[in-house]
Order: structure tokens, then C-alpha cells, then sequence
């Protein structure tokens, strides 16, 4: 049945009411907001303005409308509402990572990294909070798609804004540096989809599922398409992380999934759904990090850590599992064959993307550098200016994040043996190094704040 | 050692700090700015500009009608803002806020600073400092007691200079040890921090005072239920 003159007043009222309280600010009078919030909140604002006026229209209707125009103004309402109801997972969230609930300073650096990968160029990182304790990437197809047919509805209303990555992080993690680092991970999923990774890869997984048995099913056939795509995009986004920031991104992921804490057990070869397993993700760590230099790095610390990776990489890809519910194993053994056969490949593509650019460890000058770093910290010193035989030296934030990272692993007790504690409860183990880690992580991002200051310190020798 | 620290006193010069700038970090002589911002002008002969920081504490109305110095006051007195560089903010007039230097500073063992309100500044009746000592081996972004006592609002724009640091030679004896443990307290902030105070019982108990009067709030007021009234009998 067509809606009456009055439904439809009475839905754009409601319509009008929803927008005004997700675009309007709310308590935003103390808060900054890095650029890329900036414009995402002002194409929010803009875009609840342009609908406000659209919906005005409603006002002056005649009172007796064409039933068929009337029933497409009521769909259009359904349209603009349901738009509004992706954006509300996306406004709030990212007005609470403001500057001071998110790493800005590491995100800044990791931005202009970004934008230095060819084809990447002005790239912009939105954070947004969010309450699972986990990193999350959410796609922008859908987004663009929805913006665009909300542009045919509401006169001149923009298109959702391009080159931006929707990252949304842990409200507890806002301001740590070392957890964050997983955010790299993320903005591989953005890269991908930025770059359209998934035409180069496509005809290859094809080919890899086809000649893995006959012939499936279409229902299987996309099934296993589908797994077989995320977990190759899974290891892309591993090996982008590590391209990006070295070998501090396994750090995290370790610590943060507590991977150690399951390393002797047979879970870490279970794939699933979503993502390969930790054995398998570990082996593609363990390939980047040699390709790139870093292992040398880690192989001369020799650390847990360290000792965690070369373990899970060890483990043959015969003993990677996959079990799915509803599914024959002998289907999920087809995916699991196919993504054996593409998986090289992702070494390639991923060589393709940096073209270059990936940061390396070249040993040497470098690993003086790392010792410098870690010398600095474990005198409670930033480490933004390096001193060497009486000449001031700039490290790289690269070879900081991951010395700072090293540092905290493995030679905290050296700042802590340092420090007087005074206090009966700073003499406790757990409370003493989960203080100081706070302290190292702080210096650490405020190095990488500093060298990328203009001064006249020299970088340091490569 | 004893050759370097015999025969100085007085204000480091900016030539001796330029020197001490030089010295690797675990030289218990070394002395760490960073990051030296515009170097070339940020010395005086006897004093090192520093520059305001980014982040800072702005007092708030406390949950309670009063401020105690204790171990819990540290997280209700104050409301975290951060201003990026290019950004500034407003201080009311006759209002106070904590700020912090930009530069993270790092004290020789042999050495004290001073921390002054750069002239131009107060002349604006803006006061950065009201405990401007720090010292030796002191490591850290300086907190700063920022107060506008002029009758204006005032924009403070982070990243501008602010501060004069000024390093006088600590008068140590030959023997003095230079490996001696880092005081915890302030420890290598890099952001303005609030006051860890302990509780008054615990500060005044060490010195022999037995009983200390407390402020314990406002207590809830027990809720005693209606008496019921009795019913009358009625033959």
C-alpha cells in the first residue's frame, strides 16, 4: 500500500532525528583528531547536512501524493537509513580514538610509510576504537557502493572518501606503542583491496583448485574459493606487516595472541575459517624476515621470541589441519592442497607492492645502531639522538621500534637494576618491569616523534 | 673523572654543554636535549631554550568539595587535553595549567638545572615554573606549572619556545659515585604527570606524628524505615 503525505513526514521527521544524532558532535570541544578523522567526520557532517535538505522536501509535499512516487520516496528513505546504520558503526568509534586514545604518533609514521609504497600515495589511516580485543580492517567496497547509490538520492552528496583505510583498534590499547604494531597487519588488508591484489591472484587460485582433484561441486567450489582467499590474504597481510616494520610486528602478534602460550600444542597447526594456522603463519614471518635481513637480527639475540618462529616455521606443511563444520575433510584437504600450490606466489606479489621500498636490516652499521638504541634506553634516555665518537647521529624509526622492541623482550633488568625503587610494591618483579615497559614504550614513541622533526643530526650510517 | 669535575663551578656555559651534548650515554658526564629544534639559536651563552610540549593536565572540578593530597588524588584532579603542533590553547585568565617541556632532557650526575620563564613569556604574565630545580641525573620532559596571571586569555602554541634552562656545576668531591642508583620518582616522563602523593598518615607517621585528622567525605545517610504505627485495639 502507498504510504499517505503524513507517513512520509513522519519518516523523514524519524530519518532527520537518527542523522542529527550520529552527525551532529557531541562532546568534541577538548579533542583533536589526526586529518584523516578530520575528513572522515567532516564527510559525515556534510553528508547529514545534504540529507537534512533532501529531506525537507517532505515538508512541502502536496498532501495527496502519486501513489507510485510515494511508494519510491518511502524506499529512498529505507535506502538512506540503512546507510546510516553502517555509518553509525564507524562515527562515534572514531571520535574516541582521538589524538589522545590512539597511538598518533605511530600512526603518522606508518602513514607516511604507506604513502611512500608506489600506487599509495596520500593514503590516510582512520582509527576507530572498538570493544573486541582484536584488530579489525573493515572493507570499503560496500561503503562505496552504498555511498554511491545514497548520491542518487540525496543531490550532491560526496562519494565516501578514497584512499582511506578503516582500522579499528582496542579501546585499551589506545595509547601503547608495541600492541599497535599489529595494525600493520590491518592496513595489508587495505593495501589489497587499495591495489586490487585479488586480479593477479584470482586465475592462480582457480588454476590451484582445479588441478588439486576433479571436478566440485559449485557450492564447494566457491567454499573452498573462499577459504583459500582469506588465508592467502591472511599471509599477504603478515608479510606486508613485516615489510612495514620489521620484525616488531611478529613481536606483537606473539604477544598479543599469546602464542607462546599454545606453541607446544597441536592447535598450531589448526587453520580455520578465516586464517591459517599460527605454523603456517609463522614459516611466511620466518621467509620475510630472511628475504629482508632481519633474521640475522633475531638469530644473534636469540631470544624466546626467536626461538618461537624458527620452531613454528619447522613444522611441516603436512601436519597443518583443517577442519571445518558441515564439510567433508576431504573438501576441507582440497583447500587446504590448493592454498599449498598459491602460496609461493604471495612472496612475489608481495615483492611487487614494496617494489623496493620494504624496510631491511643490513646488519653491520645497523646492528651498532640497534646496540646504541638499547644502550639509551637502558639508561632511561629517548633515543633520538645517537652519540658516537663524538658525533650526533638520527636513527631510523624502523631500526628504534624494533631495537625499542628487542629491548623491552630482553634487557629491561638492565634500566631496572639502574633505577632505586623505593616503595615496598616497586620492588615487586611483575609490577617493577610492567611499570618500566610503560616508560620504554613512551621513549620509544617519542623518539620516533623526534627523528622525524627537522634537525641537523645526521642519519645514522647504513 | 676526578680531572673533569676538579676546578668547575658555576653556570655551564653553552660551548660546555655543546661539549657535554657530545658525550656518550653512559659517560655519567653526558648531557641529553632532544630534540634540538632550530640549534643554532637555541643557545645563550649561559642557558638552552626549551620549547613547550604537546600534551597537557588541566585541573578539573574535583568529585569532591576539596583537593587532598593523597595516593588516590592523582587520577581525579586532572583532565588529559592534547594539542598537536600547529594547534594551541587557551588558558582563562588567572587559570593553571600542567604542560611539560617538548624536549626530553637527560642530567649529567654532576650537574643541576633551573628552569626559568623565558622573558618574553612573563611579560605576558605567563609563568611556567613554580619548582624549577631539577636534579643531577634528572631524565625526563619537565613538568611545567604553567599559570596565566594576566586579566586575558592566553593561546599557548606547542612547539614555541618557553623556557630557559639553566645548568650549574654541582660542587661533587672526588670520591662522589657516579654509579650511584636513579631516583624513581619522575622518573623519564615524557608527559606532564600528576603528583604521586602517598597518604598524610604514611608521610607524617615516619616523622613521630601518631594521629592524623582526615577528610573521609560526605557519608551516606541511613535510610530507617518508617516506623509503622501501631493499631489500635478496638474492643
Amino acid at each position: 500500500m502507498p504510504p499517505l503525505a503524513s507517513d512520509l513526514v513522519r519518516d523523514a521527521a524519524s530519518l532527520r532525528s537518527l542523522i542529527r544524532s550520529i552527525y551532529l558532535q557531541r562532546d568534541d570541544v577538548d579533542r583533536n583528531y589526526r586529518r584523516a578523522t578530520v575528513e572522515f567526520l567532516a564527510y559525515i557532517t556534510d553528508l547529514g547536512r545534504k540529507t537534512e535538505l533532501y529531506l525537507e522536501k517532505f515538508a512541502s509535499a502536496p498532501t495527496d501524493p502519486d501513489p507510485a512516487l510515494a511508494a519510491m520516496d518511502r524506499e529512498n528513505i529505507a535506502s538512506l537509513r540503512s546507510f546510516w546504520f553502517d555509518l553509525h558503526d564507524l562515527v562515534q568509534p572514531s571520535r574516541d580514538a582521538d589524538t589522545l586514545h590512539s597511538p598518533e604518533i605511530l600512526i603518522s609514521y606508518l602513514e607516511d610509510r604507506l604513502s611512500a609504497i608506489p600506487g599509495l600515495s596520500d593514503c590516510k589511516l582512520l582509527i576507530s576504537h572498538t570493544p573486541e580485543l582484536n584488530y579489525v580492517q573493515s572493507p570499503r567496497q560496500h561503503l562505496r557502493e552504498r555511498a554511491d547509490s545514497y548520491a542518487a538520492i540525496v543531490p550532491g552528496s560526496q562519494k565516501f572518501p578514497a584512499k582511506m583505510a578503516l582500522i579499528a583498534i582496542p579501546y585499551s590499547q589506545d595509547e601503547n606503542l608495541f600492541s599497535n604494531l599489529i595494525i600493520c597487519h590491518e592496513i595489508g588488508h587495505f593495501v589489497f583491496e587499495q591495489l586490487g591484489l585479488e586480479e593477479p591472484l584470482s586465475g592462480r587460485i582457480e588454476n590451484a583448485l582445479r588441478n588439486s582433484g576433479p571436478t566440485l561441486s559449485s557450492d564447494d567450489r566457491s567454499w573452498c574459493l573462499e577459504r583459500v582467499w582469506a588465508w592467502i590474504e591472511e599471509i599477504f597481510c603478515d608479510r606486508f606487516a613485516i615489510g612495514l616494520i620489521g620484525p616488531a610486528f611478529s613481536f606483537s602478534y606473539i604477544e598479543m595472541f599469546d602464542v607462546l602460550g599454545i606453541a607446544d600444542k597441536d592447535q598450531v597447526n589448526d587453520f580455520a575459517d578465516t586464517h591459517p594456522s599460527d605454523s603456517c603463519r609463522f614459516l611466511e614471518h620466518f621467509r620475510q624476515l630472511q628475504i629482508t635481513g632481519w633474521w640475522s637480527l633475531l638469530e644473534q639475540r636469540g631470544n624466546t621470541y626467536t626461538k618461537l618462529i624458527r620452531d613454528l616455521s619447522n613444522i611441516p606443511s603436512s601436519r597443518y589441519k583443517f577442519e571445518s563444520k558441515g564439510r567433508s575433510r576431504t573438501l576441507a584437504n582440497r583447500a587446504l592442497k590448493a592454498f599449498g600450490k598459491v602460496r609461493p606466489f604471495v612472496s612475489s606479489l608481495i615483492a611487487g607492492v614494496f617494489r623496493g621500498r620494504e624496510c631491511r636490516f643490513r646488519g653491520g652499521e645497523e646492528m651498532e645502531c640497534v646496540r646504541a638504541i638499547e644502550k639509551y634506553l637502558s639508561w632511561g634516555v629517548v633515543p633520538a639522538t645517537v652519540i658516537r665518537e663524538r658525533v650526533a647521529y638520527q636513527p631510523d624509526p624502523v631500526i628504534i621500534v624494533n631495537a625499542g622492541y628487542l629491548f623491552y623482550l630482553e634487557e629491561i633488568s638492565t634500566l631496572i637494576g639502574r633505577i632505586r625503587q623505593s616503595r615496598q610494591e616497586e620492588r615487586q618483579p611483575v609490577w617493577q618491569r610492567q611499570r618500566w615497559s610503560q616508560r620504554v614504550e613512551q621513549w620509544t614513541m617519542k623518539a620516533i616523534e623526534d627523528v622525524r622533526l627537522p634537525t641537523n643530526r645526521r642519519p645514522w650510517p647504513t | 673523572m676526578a680531572d673533569v669535575i676538579r676546578g668547575r663551578s658555576g653556570v655551564l656555559t653553552s660551548k660546555e654543554m655543546k661539549r657535554r651534548l657530545l658525550l656518550e650515554i653512559e659517560n655519567p658526564l653526558s648531557l641529553v636535549i632532544t630534540p634540538l629544534l632550530d640549534e643554532r639559536s637555541a643557545f645563550d651563552l649561559d642557558a638552552v631554550d626549551l620549547r613547550l610540549g604537546t600534551h597537557f593536565l588541566f585541573p578539573r572540578v574535583p568529585p569532591r568539595a576539596y583537593y587532598c593530597p593523597d595516593e588516590e588524588s592523582r587520577q581525579t584532579f586532572h583532565m588529559r587535553v592534547h594539542v598537536p603542533l600547529g594547534d594551541f590553547l587557551v588558558v582563562p585568565p588567572h587559570h593553571t595549567v600542567l604542560g611539560a617541556t617538548f624536549e626530553f632532557i637527560k642530567l649529567p650526575f654532576d650537574v643541576s638545572g633551573e628552569i626559568l620563564t623565558k622573558s618574553s613569556v612573563a611579560r605576558t604574565f605567563t609563568l611556567i615554573e613554580t619548582a624549577p630545580w631539577i636534579h643531577p641525573n634528572y631524565r625526563g620532559c619537565l613538568t611545567l606549572e604553567i599559570a596565566n596571571v594576566s586579566n586575558t586569555a592566553m593561546l599557548l602554541y606547542p612547539g614555541r619556545r618557553i623556557g630557559q634552562l639553566i645548568l650549574l656545576h654541582v660542587a661533587v668531591d672526588d670520591e662522589a659515585n657516579t654509579e650511584e642508583l636513579l631516583d624513581s620518582t619522575y622518573f623519564g616522563p615524557v608527559f606532564p604527570e600528576a603528583p604521586p602523593f602517598k597518604n598524610p598518615q604514611e608521610d607524617l607517621f615516619k616523622i613521630g606524628v601518631p594521629i592524623v585528622k582526615v577528610m573521609l567525605g560526605p557519608k551516606p545517610i541511613p535510610r530507617t524505615p518508617p516506623r509503622q504505627k501501631r493499631k489500635r485495639r478496638t474492643l
